[in-house]
């Protein structure tokens, strides 16, 4: 007892030790100026008091400045681009500086891997770290600035719709065709979404790409990793940063389509060209072109109609940083609203049926040093993201807008009844749009880390351990409101009165509602002990992890015990490295894995790579005679991570069901006495387990001329193994009852590069950068499930994963001779026009058997991206191009195949201004689009190489212009620093497809467009 | 210097303020007719076609005519046409039933409140023509519909589905299937119910038929039975009465249709189990009218049938779905004999014009005998107009065989569709919805064709 007292004593003597030191500080008025190496006055040259919380000062354009201070208190002087100094106040109150500009070098430049910050000299595996500056959105989610700006991520964005517009993308591409292809991504640590990071408030983000780098996630690395560390607070002073970004999106390419009259008369086309008699006589005609009944032929031009010619997108963020050495901070906060494209209906006060997206951001990051060898950081951060769609589903809307056809109803009719064809997409637009509710989808993140970091110097040099505890909610929630008016159609004709006759086609649905909630929980553990060791020339470091995960949904799953359960994952990694002389590297990476979904026997599995690297610009005979030669380093890597995705939970558990077909039948005279036997409804396996990729990464790492052009190049060669997938041709001989067993059989073979390059040039003021990276990557699959096949084309094995496959088209039959000369085709009858197929397998006869592969992947198989940023002054301007190739789709659908669902559908205007075949107007067998034939022609309407487009394209991804608003003027207002800038985003798109954007990938054009965006914004840095 | 960058600034934000106020595109959705009015004198330079019968379009041709057709009216003489549609240059109008020729009057009233009028100097020629008109009959907005009697604007049927003509009185009966029996007073434009389900004992109406001289009406009812003979198959009632009593004709199990012999008024009709057609024979032990089985049609199928005499007693059809068959009488027996098929056939059905089997019906109902002078002379002087239910027309047997469709399934549509309620010209316009019911005014020259699904009784006449 006493001896608590003493320490307690002990204690409050030390503070008043402490205020008492503090009150004996002596105030003074510190004043100075700051200048460069080339005597140049430095302005906007912060100037804090080190571990004193406060905004501090700046200096002003001629260099000045004038702080408040205690002596013997050290002032900090920093400056972006200079090398940071501290000064002791000491009797002189006339302190003038001289910044030294900072040295960038790329030795130096640190890269950030999974198990912490390493130098980018000494790394041996594959890693890119991204370029922040160079990540460039104006939407919602940062995923939609990686393609073209991050060597080894292959993106693909499929929609515009605000809060759906994110791009999907793989890590050196699609290199298994089982359950999972996406990257593992981990902020802080922590497996963790990317699309709703604020951009802002990233401090690093590299991708891990090859086997050594990845194989410490072990059975989750297989596809690639994604790393990303957010801000933390610095020891300076107040820093304020804000940023506001208008955006006017418009749409990169909106599918265009014929006007009323020209639909009534390629439809007549239609139907005369194959000897049925038209629908519209020419009196009809004449009215549609004078548009004289807006009721029976109303001429309406949907697409125009319901979509808006742009909309808005407002995005703001506000962050603080600052901190002195016992605690820092970073808290940030972003808000962006997307605004939709829909013409809705301005009258509706109570709610909004467009597609709108919201989201809120925030997040607080505090470092705290408990001892001086202890740190603590607490991490917070969450979001809630409001998605707002009209209450017409997308697929519903898209399907509608598409369909209609410009005469067949009109939005409303003159009596004021709503037009309609039916329900679901056969509804009107007007109705999908603006009159059928709403949905409101809203998802709400919370993410709370604890990271403790502890030096163990006392133990042994080098000794450090780190301790991470995550705890992530994730929450869901879908609500529709909906109801409809009823809907009414005109008959053909009007009567002898000359009144419409109106028939009911749906009846009112009056308000109802459905609504769907979902949520998980995600904990995460981590340990961590470091060690490193410098003996001379040699160093020394080793990692080694455990981790342990769980996962839980809980929603929805009612009886399932097996959903019910975790998801658990453990893991043990280790990391060792050794480095001679900054010239020799060499590493060993393992993770040893666990996880409760496989069988006893099958849980645990290691994953071990190795790499090392040579720089050879370290080497003495280069340093001596290629002094130019900064680095230039060789990687080699080699090791095995896995993918354990996979669509069924416990696949060693097998499941039973009753079945009367399978039972026992005791007939007695009144009943049949039946009692149903048990059978299998899952066959399971004892030794399912994960998909193993064996990856080699062969790359260099290069930087010439004092830094002046660097780059990266990596060549990789990765094999998948063990791919789980359905075993579909088990003979029935077996005695399975149908049910396919699944197995790791499947296995691919993927090669591929990418890499990427910069050049700077400093020419006086104006500062140059040109940048460019690319990846390449082709799979081919080795092993698959497939049946026995007389034809090596049919198979899946030997072709890409997600290979094209349709008939090779000839062009189109010449006359009927060439028809009776030909190979029979067995999908109706032909005609001249009709699309002529090859008899590949030569059977003289066209069917199903001649479907070859044909073109590549609806994915991008190639992707790259170039620009050029340039810095004058005040003034700064970037260009950046981005394109994607080696990829192809089949175009198919009611818009393309003129009038294949009668008249659902509407026409391209391609199909009138594009070369058509027409009988005896232009029988070209050449043409693009063959002989027209009314509800559909089975011969023309098939896969083949006839539609199949190639989606390749360029286009002018960002171009931006920036003006730093001079200090003079932003001092006045007391602004540090403030900056100008306009963005224009998918200004151009150079393609061969021009029916809708190529990106998209869509085989139908049935999806939100693409924006096309201008955006201006401001950022002020206080 | 100074100067010159605080007038960048302004520029920049004068900029981002165009942008941001960029105003987007006005949209004027068709939903909303705009009532702009016509800015310059109206002018009006000439309407055409000169010549037309009902259903024409008209139109009128000049300039600043405005685009609010509720502010055009277009006379020809008296009668006010429908204004369909303007586009300022053109008025698109229709020529309405029962209009005469005369001249063409054009009024359009300007915003100022003034009107401009004008008459062009050429007349407008009605011209007749065959088509489909509705006589009467109604439904709701959601195409609903009661048996309600009144005027032929307020009348309203139920199930139309069969229907006879009483030459006499200029009337019709209308048999609303298995509910009752109307009667359209085409004198008087009105419609009265004679009987419905329940009264004198009715459970399921099915047919009416008139005795050759007319003065009698007999009506069949599936009266629920299949072997008793306890309640009345088929019943009639007579002109002297008006038509407003009831008596039993015969009792026996349910019927559907009967069909007396012009000449010597025997009574035929069928039954159901096996479509046995029967004869009525007098039963001297019963004091009463008996069945006497004759033969079976359409082998054990339980389809229903209808009996139709050729106006001189020489044969009769039997209609059944997708079949016709022909069933010859025997004037020394006086008794029908057995049928063979005549046109279609009993188990393919479908939509084909042809002759005899290789004809296709799908479900012919009601046919009626029509005299065509241009058989003047020959053995038949008659053609049969049918009902074809699913086929949505009304189609022509020829006494060679020949089947060829008379009218319905105009207006062809991009959905494929054929029902539809639409008048005009018998094969290029009008549609019809499930008409069952068909009768021949010979003096007149109008068919009357009832419709179950359009729920009205409709005309095929020369207008």
């Amino acid at each position: 007892m006493k001896k608590r007292i003493l320490i307690l004593l002990l204690a409050l003597m030390t503070v008043t030790l402490n205020y008492a030191q503090n009150g004996s500080r002596v105030p003074v008025t510190i004043t100075g100026s700051v200048i460069n190496k080339a005597k140049e006055p430095l302005s906007g040259v912060t100037v804090t008091i080190k571990d004193q919380p406060g905004l501090g000062t700046a200096s002003d354009n001629k260099g000045n400045y004038t702080i408040k201070a205690s002596k013997y208190q050290w002032l900090v002087f920093a400056m972006l681009g200079y090398e940071k100094q501290e000064v002791l106040i000491k009797d002189d109150l006339k302190i003038d500086v001289i910044l030294k500009e900072a040295d960038h070098r790329a030795m130096d430049e640190v890269i950030i891997t999974a198990l912490g910050p390493q130098k980018k000299a000494t790394v041996t595996g594959a890693v890119t770290t991204v370029d922040l500056s160079q990540l460039k959105t104006p939407t919602s989610s940062i995923t939609n600035a990686l393609a073209g700006n991050v060597a080894g991520v292959m993106a693909m964005q499929s929609s515009g719709q605000p809060g759906s517009n994110m791009s999907e993308f793989w890590i050196r591409g699609i290199s298994t065709f089982g359950a999972g292809t996406s990257a593992l991504i981990l902020v802080d640590g922590f497996e963790r979404s990317l699309n709703e990071i604020s951009i802002e408030d990233i401090e690093s983000f590299s991708i891990l790409k090859d086997a050594s780098t990845t194989a410490i996630y072990g059975s989750r690395g297989a596809n690639g990793v994604v790393l990303i560390t957010t801000k933390k607070g610095k020891t300076d002073r107040v820093s304020i940063n804000g940023k506001h970004e208008t955006s006017y999106n418009t749409r990169t390419f909106t599918p265009r389509y014929v006007d009323g009259h020209t639909y009534a008369s390629l439809m007549n086309e239609s139907r005369i060209t194959r000897n049925e008699e038209p629908f519209y006589t020419p009196e009809e005609l004449f009215l549609i072109k004078n548009r004289l009944d807006p009721d029976l032929y109303p001429d309406i031009n949907w697409m125009d109609m319901f979509l808006k010619d742009g909309a808005f997108t407002q995005r703001s963020s506000l962050n603080f940083d600052g901190g002195g050495s016992l605690a820092r901070y970073f808290v940030s906060g972003s808000y962006i609203n997307e605004g939709g494209m829909y013409e809705t209906d301005e009258n509706l006060k109570n709610y909004n049926t467009n597609a709108n997206y919201k989201r809120w951001n925030y997040r607080a990051n505090i470092d705290m040093n408990l001892t001086k060898s202890t740190l603590l950081r607490v991490g917070i951060s969450g979001s809630l993201g409001k998605q707002n769609l009209p209450g017409g589903t997308y697929d519903e809307i898209w399907a509608s807008l598409m369909g209609q056809n410009p005469i067949s109803i009109p939005i409303k009719y003159s009596d004021g009844r709503v037009a309609s064809r039916g329900g679901a997409e056969k509804q009107n637009p007007w109705v999908l749009i603006t009159q059928q509710g709403y949905i409101e989808n809203w998802e709400n993140k919370l993410q709370t880390n604890v990271t403790l970091e502890q030096n163990l110097d006392v133990l042994t040099k080098g000794l450090r351990f780190v301790g991470r505890f995550g705890y992530d909610i994730n929450n869901n929630n879908n609500i529709r409101r909906m109801k409809w008016p009823e809907g009414w159609m005109a008959e053909r004709l009007r009567n002898s009165d000359g009144d419409l006759v109106l028939k009911r086609t749906i009846t009112e649905q009056l308000l109802t509602q459905r609504s769907n909630a979902t949520g998980d929980r995600f904990e995460t553990m981590q340990g961590e002990l470091h060690y490193n060791k410098r003996i001379k020339d040699h160093s020394l470091g080793g990692v080694i992890q455990y981790t342990q995960e769980k996962r839980v949904n809980t929603s929805n799953y009612g009886e399932d015990i097996m959903q019910g359960i975790e998801r658990r994952n453990q893991r043990l990694a280790g990391r060792f490295t050794y480095g001679y002389q900054s010239r020799y590297f060499f590493d060993f990476n393992f993770g040893y894995n666990g996880s409760e979904n496989f069988a006893k026997g099958h849980q645990f599995d290691l994953f071990p790579a190795v790499s090392a690297a040579w720089n050879i610009a370290e080497e003495k005979f280069i340093k001596e005679q290629l002094t130019w030669m900064n680095m230039f380093k060789i990687r080699y890597s080699f090791g095995k991570v896995g993918n354990d995705a996979m669509p069924v939970r416990f696949p060693y558990l097998a499941s039973f069901s009753t079945d009367e077909n399978l039972g026992y039948n005791w007939g007695d005279i009144e009943s049949k006495n039946l009692y149903p036997g048990l059978t299998y409804s899952r066959i399971a396996s004892n030794s399912i387990t994960w998909e193993i990729a064996t990856k080699h990464d062969l790359g260099l790492d290069f930087s010439f001329f004092n830094d002046k052009f660097g780059g990266q190049l990596d060549y990789f060669h990765e094999q998948r193994d063990g791919i789980y997938m359905e075993r579909k041709y088990i003979p029935f001989v077996v005695g399975l009852q149908g049910q396919d067993p699944r197995a790791n059989v499947g296995s691919t073979l993927s090669k591929g590069f990418d890499g990427q390059m910069r050049f700077t040039q400093k020419i006086n003021q104006l500062s140059l950068t040109a940048r460019g990276t690319m990846t390449y990557s082709k799979n081919k699959i080795l092993e698959a499930d497939d049946q026995f096949s007389n034809y090596p084309y049919t198979t899946l094995s030997g072709f890409r994963v997600n290979q094209n496959k349709g008939l090779i088209a000839l062009g189109l039959f010449k006359d009927y001779e060439d028809i009776r000369s030909s190979a029979t085709q067995s999908f109706g009858r032909t005609a001249p026009g009709d699309i002529k197929y090859k008899d590949i397998n030569g059977d003289g006869k066209i069917d199903d058997t001649d479907i070859v592969p044909i073109g590549a992947t609806r994915y991008p198989n190639l992707i790259y991206g170039f620009g050029i940023s340039a810095n004058y002054k005040s003034f700064d301007a970037s260009v950046h191009f981005q394109g994607a190739g080696k990829s192809s789709f089949f175009i198919n659908g009611y818009t393309v195949y003129p009038f294949s669902q009668g008249d659902w559908g509407n026409i391209l205007t391609d199909v009138v201004e594009s070369n058509r075949w027409i009988l005896g107007v232009n029988e070209d067998v050449n043409a693009q689009y063959p002989r027209l034939s009314y509800g559909g022609s089975a011969n023309n309407y098939r896969a083949s190489t006839y539609w199949l487009r190639e989606s390749s394209y360029l286009r002018l991804k960002t171009l931006d212009i920036g003006y730093a608003i001079p200090n003079g003027f932003t001092k006045r207002v007391g602004v540090k620093s403030a900056r100008l800038y306009a963005m224009g985003t998918n200004l151009l798109t150079f393609s061969k497809f021009k029916l809708w954007d190529p990106e998209m990938n869509s085989s139908n054009g049935q999806a939100y467009p693409l924006a096309k965006t201008i955006t201006l914004g401001l950022t002020i840095n206080l | 210097m100074k100067k010159c960058r605080k007038n960048f600034i302004h520029l920049s934000i004068a900029v981002i303020f165009g942008i941001l106020f960029y105003s987007c595109k006005e949209k004027d959705g068709a939903s909303e007719t705009t009532a702009d009015a016509p800015a310059g004198p109206v002018l009006f330079n000439d309407f055409a076609p000169k010549k037309g019968a009902v259903r024409t379009r008209l139109y009128i041709e000049g300039s600043n005519f405005g685009n609010d057709v509720n502010k055009i009216k277009v006379f020809i003489g008296e009668q006010e046409l429908k204004v369909v549609g303007s586009n300022g240059k053109q008025i698109y109008c229709m020529i309405p039933r029962y209009t005469s020729s005369g001249k063409v009057k054009v009024v359009i009233s300007r915003s100022s409140g003034e009107s401009v009028e004008h008459i062009f100097p050429d007349e407008f020629q009605y011209a007749k023509s065959t088509a489909v008109g509705t006589l009467a009959g109604n439904v709701d907005e959601n195409g609903n519909s009661s048996i309600i009697d009144g005027n032929f604007d307020e009348a309203r049927f139920a199930y139309p589905a069969y229907i006879t003509y009483e030459p006499e009185s200029n009337a019709l009966f209308v048999t609303e299937l298995d509910r009752a029996v109307r009667r359209v007073d085409l004198e008087t434009k009105t419609v009265s119910t004679l009987i419905t389900n329940g009264q004198a004992g009715f459970t399921k109406m099915q047919t009416t038929t008139l005795s050759a001289n007319t003065d009698t009406l007999f009506l069949t009812d599936d009266n629920q039975n299949l072997t008793a003979r306890t309640k009345v198959a088929i019943a009639y009632s007579l002109r002297s009465e008006n038509y407003r009593r009831v008596h039993p004709y015969l009792y026996d199990p349910a019927a559907y249709s009967c069909a007396p012999h012009p000449i010597h008024n025997n009574m035929f009709y069928n039954g159901y189990a096996g479509i046995a057609i029967k004869k009525a024979v007098f039963d001297p032990f019963l004091n009463e009218l008996g069945p006497k089985e004759l033969f079976k049609i359409g082998g054990n199928t339980n389809n229903s049938s209808l009996i139709f005499f050729h106006p001189t007693g020489n044969y009769a059809y039997i209609v059944s779905y997708g079949c016709i068959y022909k069933s010859l009488y025997d004037w020394t027996t006086r008794e029908l004999q057995p049928p063979i098929i005549f046109a279609g056939s009993p188990t393919a059905k479908g939509d084909v014009d042809a002759i005899g089997t290789s004809a296709r019906i799908e479900r012919a109902y009601q046919g009626v005998f029509v005299k065509n002078p241009n058989y003047a002379g020959q053995a038949d002087e008659y053609d049969f107009y049918f009902c074809d239910q699913y086929n949505q027309s009304i189609r022509t047997l020829a006494p060679t065989g020949v089947v060829s469709t008379f009218a319905g399934k105009g207006s062809p549509t991009p959905d494929g569709s054929k029902s539809g309620y639409i008048d005009g010209d018998p094969r290029k316009e009008a549609r019809f919805a499930d008409p069952t019911g068909i009768a021949y005014d010979e003096q007149r020259k109008i068919f009357y064709i009832a419709e179950r699904n359009n729920k009205r009784i409709r005309t095929i006449s020369i207008e």
